[in-house]
């Protein structure tokens, strides 16, 4: 098809080109542009039986079954996520990676076992004479026992 | 034309904020164009319906992906015309118009085989037209058969379409001239016959 044809397409399957636009001159000499026209125009013809003539109403309470119909999606969504295989593995890994969040952050805080307790225990660090008073005998031998190390 | 600052923008921003009174004001508004989209393309009354209340319910939960390039009509337009589309997808029917509903004057002239009033063609002429309209259509890229649809069966002109969609005239021409350079070509493999049957 010729530029001059196919720039004025539109408006000659319109039915309304410019009179003096010198296209129907163009296309009493051109074959091709002629056969492609008329083939174009029987297409043009085809689309439209898809027109619909008549104004259509739906029935009354239509936006009702609507939004009822959003609801039902709405709530399906929910369900559709959790049992969608990709949200399922994204959340085992997620869950995973928490598990693992939290038990670093446990292990990390976690108190040392307490120490024992440490008695104090004052001793005189002055030699202390024995077999003067028995009882502050065996106190001193208890706590040489208690204190001696290697 | 800037689709931003429309009557129709703001009610589509009340919508993304979650009005549900707009969104009851968008359905109302575009309801009936909805339903003649639909039959139009499907000539059935019950799929008008249900096909109808699944182009709101994906319009209710896209909007917040309207990006105001073209019109909300247009961008609904284009909703419809894919929902009926999956429908004959899912329904795999390809002689869906023959199970289709008619009007009495149709069913009339169809059981006498007669043509209609008005020297119209038969009426069963024009439902393999439609057929074939819709088998033509559906080897089209979404954009250009949305563009033809809105030419030819809504009977836009290129200016309405421009301002529509928000693609300037010029482009509005050349992709108008591909989709119908396609659609012939489809014509064209469709009526050539089957090497082997052929042969046979």
């Amino acid at each position: 098809m010729h530029e001059l044809i196919r720039e004025r397409l539109e408006e000659l399957l319109s039915g309304a080109p410019q009179p003096e636009s010198g296209l129907e001159q163009h296309l009493v000499t051109c074959t091709e542009c002629r056969d492609e026209l008329a083939a174009f125009r029987q297409q043009s013809a085809l689309l439209k039986t898809l027109r619909c003539a008549e104004a259509l109403s739906p029935a009354p309470g239509f936006y009702a079954r609507v939004w009822e119909r959003i609801q039902l999606q709405r709530s399906a969504s929910v369900w559709n996520a959790l049992l969608d295989p990709g949200f399922a593995w994204r959340l085992a890994l997620g869950s995973l990676a928490a598990l693992l969040l939290m038990g670093a952050f446990v292990a990390m805080n976690e108190k040392a076992p307490p120490a024992p307790a440490v008695t104090a225990i004052v001793v005189d660090e002055q030699p202390q004479e024995l077999g003067l008073d028995p009882e502050r005998d065996r106190d001193a031998v208890l706590v040489t026992l208690a204190t001696y190390r290697e | 034309m800037d689709h931003r600052t429309s009557d129709e923008a703001e009610l589509v921003r009340r919508v993304q904020a979650g009005d549900e009174a707009a969104f009851r004001e968008i359905v109302e508004r575009y309801q009936s164009k909805v339903f003649s989209i639909i039959y139009g393309i499907l000539r059935s009354h019950n799929d008008a319906e249900d096909i109808a209340q699944q182009v709101f319910s994906k319009v209710y939960f896209s909007i917040k992906n309207f990006d105001f390039r073209s019109s909300l009509l247009t961008w609904i337009y284009k909703i419809t015309v894919n929902e009926c589309y999956d429908y004959l997808r899912k329904r795999k029917v390809r002689k869906l118009v023959y199970e289709s509903e008619f009007t009495e004057d149709e069913s009339q002239r169809l059981k006498a085989g007669e043509p209609g009033r008005d020297q119209a063609p038969p009426i069963d002429d024009v439902l393999a037209r439609r057929d074939l309209a819709l088998k033509l259509l559906a080897r089209l890229p979404a954009e250009e058969r949305d563009l033809l649809l809105l030419k030819e069966v809504e009977g836009h002109s290129i200016e309405e379409l421009a301002e529509m969609t928000g693609i300037n005239e010029n482009t509005i021409k050349v992709k108008l001239f591909r989709a119908r350079q396609k659609l012939f070509k489809a014509a064209q493999r469709l009526a050539r016959p089957t090497p082997g049957m052929a042969a046979g």
